[in-house]
């Protein structure tokens, strides 16, 4: 509400301006257009500045997620988990850091990972963190995810101009967007024309700061981030999840309209950008996790993934003796979302599989 | 298609382009016709059906009103404007109709079952259908020729930027000018977008910004407090302005870019200081509608003092009424013509008392403006609110007839009330300094591209649908 009175007499000013503007006589088209657009890049720096004094970002999950992550100096090393709601929903960030410590090995296990958050997001918000956290991570754990993988612009067009889509889209990403865009056979000529127009209008809505002042907060206001949120419990049989699991573990094929290289060249790009952004800030360590799916295909990517990255550590949560813990309806919130038990489970089991490793410092 | 949304930006700029492009006036008026068409078919494109019989209803009317003797005109008149009412009521009005005579019937121990029909509200057919009362009645008065041209009676009823929500523009204001072929007049084009700026400020940054106060408020009325009910009435006070006169300069402006010109919906109004003053700047088109098809021909100021009330009242009913169908709109609209009897008689006693009174001094004129604001708060309340009983209940609270226990809000008042007051104080005011030709160019777009740059970045990113377009 006492951001509504601020913007309420921005509005005044506004309203002001425009009565008081001066009747004038168009002139020529040109130098309209010119005072036009040096009026609005005037204001559009002004905005800039004014953003970074107040230390203004954007509201949402991630800025809510951000608040707590970085907020973290204690001692411990910390383990930086970047993934969705695959992550979000099937560990629990205490529970790992308890297994770790179990084994001699205490560490601090932040979850960078936001429901549908695609690549772009993450890779949007990872370099926000690393500005600004005050402990750096020690390793970088990045989930594996055939859909996310796959398909990078899909949440875009399902969110499409959201607050959310358009806060991430600088220039940065719509670059990988664009390289995705123009690398992919998944996508018909017309879908990519209505999705490359998207990308630059969300660019533009991004770049032109629309909506911003309505949607930002100071980044030092407390936002209340609940990390152990989990979502409504929905029940599979016992049967039915037996069934599942085993139809995925069976499953060699990806999804038709996915690459059949793995990972695509775009996402093996992503990925070494992602990384090598890290290691701009000192980050040496990474490792690859899939949460249990009862997906076949997202499975099968995970393994192929895998098998594909052997130069890092890489974890498929397929492991036979985890699955027979897995199978009980009440472990599974939907395919491939885990929940109470099933999330301790694979919690424990991951944290041992890390532990086994070898990769904590 | 809301008016501020990328459709709409991008639909404007491809029938602004198109039309211009074309020489004949012909083709630029059906390519309008054909746009608008479009326009509402993004909405729904059946109701493009009703809308087309709604004009060949009042073009067929026009015709045999010129060319039959006056008895038969008469009759013709009346069966126009009975079909247009028809189609207003049906769709407008018979549930709400059905329901309470069966809520009535009910009463008396009756237990009718009358059908309630499960149908939509057809965007903008308040509006439209006055467009068409307005040609026929104007014809039979002899205030206008009927139309030869089909496609101009289609353009006068469809015509994109009033056709949602107004202004509702009379048959002999328009009619000349889609006769005339439209010049492309560069002063008129800075005109236009001048107006698209204002009423981009208005609605989608204030507007907006006060729905985000004032709507979670009436929505869930049981969870706040007396003040921040207090706090909502003020800023739907102020949204509703904002948002109608950001809508009105919206079309106005984007109808000038097509080379017609619109009259005036808003002038102030919150600077009144009667209700007589209050209807002559709000929603200027429907009140001068109002006064010219209803009120002069149910009497108007002629006969007995009792009689103008009657022909008052009954027209502010109606006016309540055709606002929606429900009785807190019949309640608003009874509020402002209690209002405006109440101004009828005081202006009556003061003339009769002493005619040195008459003159307002200023203070004099700032009580009665501050009177006149909170009758019209007051009758906001009506408007806003879900029922009358909700209503009564927030007006109760405010005032202080019983307690209302519940949340607090940060109060926004002054702060609502400071922005109306710098809105009306420098926009009907004289404040524009004289510059030189030159800095007035400068002045002029660099300003616009500060505004354009700033509103984008003020306002909220999911815009509201304008409130007129339920109407």
């Amino acid at each position: 509400m006492t951001k509504t009175a601020y913007l309420l007499v921005l509005a005044g000013l506004m309203v002001g301006i425009c009565h008081l503007l001066p009747r004038s006589l168009p002139g020529r088209s040109w130098t309209a257009s010119l005072f036009l657009v040096i009026g609005f890049i005037l204001a559009q720096g002004a905005l800039s500045v004014a953003f970074t004094v107040l230390g203004l970002v954007p509201r949402g999950p991630f800025h809510e997620a951000l608040e707590h992550l970085t907020d973290y100096e204690g001692d411990r090393p910390v383990a930086l988990l970047v993934g969705s709601s695959f992550t979000q929903a099937g560990i629990d960030p205490e529970a790992l850091g308890e297994s770790l410590g179990t084994s001699g090995r205490s560490v601090a296990v932040l979850p960078l990972a936001i429901a549908g958050a695609p690549h772009l997001e993450r890779l949007y918000y990872l370099k926000e963190y690393l500005s600004t956290a005050k402990r750096k991570p020690q390793i970088v754990l990045f989930e594996v995810a055939g859909g996310y993988d796959s398909s990078p612009l899909y949440q875009l067009q399902q969110m499409q101009f959201t607050d959310r889509m358009i806060a991430m889209m600088d220039g940065y990403s719509a670059w990988w967007a664009f390289r995705w865009l123009f690398s992919t056979d998944a996508v018909s000529l017309t879908t990519s024309v209505v999705l490359g127009g998207e990308i630059l209008a969300h660019l533009g809505l991004h770049v032109g700061h629309i909506g911003f002042l309505w949607n930002s907060t100071r980044a030092d206001r407390p936002a209340g981030h609940d990390p152990s949120s989990s979502p409504p419990t929905l029940h599979f049989s016992d049967d039915e999840v037996a069934s599942l699991i085993d139809q995925a573990a069976e499953t060699r094929d990806l999804k038709a309209d996915w690459p059949q290289n793995v990972p695509s060249n775009w996402m093996a790009a992503f990925l070494e950008e992602e990384m090598s952004t890290l290691q701009r800030h000192g980050v040496d360590r990474f490792a690859f996790y899939s949460v249990p799916s009862m997906q076949g295909a997202n499975v099968a990517y995970a393994r192929r993934f895998c098998a594909a990255m052997s130069k890092f550590t890489c974890i498929v949560g397929e492991d036979p003796q985890l699955l027979a813990g897995l199978r009980h309806g009440t472990d599974w919130y939907d395919f491939d979302h885990l929940q109470g038990d099933g999330r301790d489970l694979f919690t424990k089991w991951l944290g041992d599989r890390l532990v086994e490793q070898g990769l904590l410092p | 298609m809301n008016f501020v949304s990328f459709e709409f930006v991008a639909f404007l700029g491809t029938v602004y382009g198109l039309h211009w492009m074309l020489p004949q006036a012909g083709a630029r008026k059906w390519l309008l016709t054909v746009a608008s068409y479009l326009f509402y078919a993004a909405w729904n494109w059946r109701f493009c059906f009703l809308m087309l019989f709604v004009t060949a209803n009042a073009f067929a009317a026009g015709h045999l009103i010129s060319s039959l003797p006056r008895p038969e005109r008469k009759l013709i008149l009346a069966t126009s404007i009975g079909i247009d009412v028809a189609i207003l009521v049906y769709f407008k009005y018979y549930n709400f109709f059905v329901s309470n005579v069966v809520a009535s019937l009910a009463n008396l121990g009756f237990s009718p079952s009358l059908p309630i029909l499960n149908i939509i509200l057809p965007v903008g057919i308040s509006f439209y259908t006055f467009h068409a009362i307005s040609y026929v009645v104007d014809i039979f008065r002899g205030k206008v020729e009927p139309e030869t041209s089909f496609v101009n009676v289609a353009l006068y009823i469809s015509f994109f930027p009033q056709l949602i929500a107004g202004p509702i523009i009379r048959a002999t204001f328009i009619m000349p000018q889609i006769r005339r072929r439209r010049p492309y007049a560069r002063s008129q084009q800075v005109i236009g977008i001048r107006l698209l700026l204002l009423g981009f400020v208005y609605k989608a940054v204030i507007a907006d910004m006060l729905a985000e106060v004032a709507d979670p408020i009436f929505a869930h009325l049981d969870q706040y407090n007396a003040h921040a009910l207090l706090t909502a009435t003020v800023a739907f006070h102020g949204q509703i302005y904002f948002d109608f006169a950001g809508y009105s300069y919206m079309a106005i402006g984007t109808a000038r870019l097509f080379g017609y010109r619109f009259p005036r919906n808003f002038n102030y109004p919150y600077r009144s200081a009667s209700m007589t003053e209050f209807w002559r700047r709000w929603h200027m088109s429907l009140s001068f509608w109002l006064r010219d098809y209803l009120y002069i021909p149910l009497g108007g100021n002629r006969g007995g003092r009792l009689e103008v009330y009657r022909n008052l009242v009954i027209t502010m009913l109606l006016g309540g009424l055709w606002h929606g169908a429900a009785w807190n709109y019949v309640v608003w609209g009874l509020l402002h013509g209690f209002g405006l009897c109440v101004n009828k008689a005081w202006s009556g006693l003061r003339r009769h008392l002493s005619p040195a009174i008459e003159r307002q001094s200023g203070s004099a004129r700032v009580v009665a403006v501050i009177i006149t604001q909170l009758w019209v708060m007051l009758a906001w309340i009506f408007f806003r609110c879900y029922s009358v009983a909700e209503a009564t209940d927030v007006l109760g609270s405010i005032i202080g007839l019983h307690s209302h226990p519940g949340a607090a809000i940060i109060p926004l008042e002054l702060w609502i009330v400071l922005i109306i007051a710098i809105d009306h104080t420098l926009g009907s005011g004289t404040w524009r300094r004289s510059v030189s030709r030159e800095w007035a160019r400068i002045l002029t777009w660099s300003g616009i591209g500060v505004v354009l740059a700033l509103g984008l970045a003020a306002m909220p990113l999911v815009q509201k649908p304008f409130i007129y377009f339920q109407f």
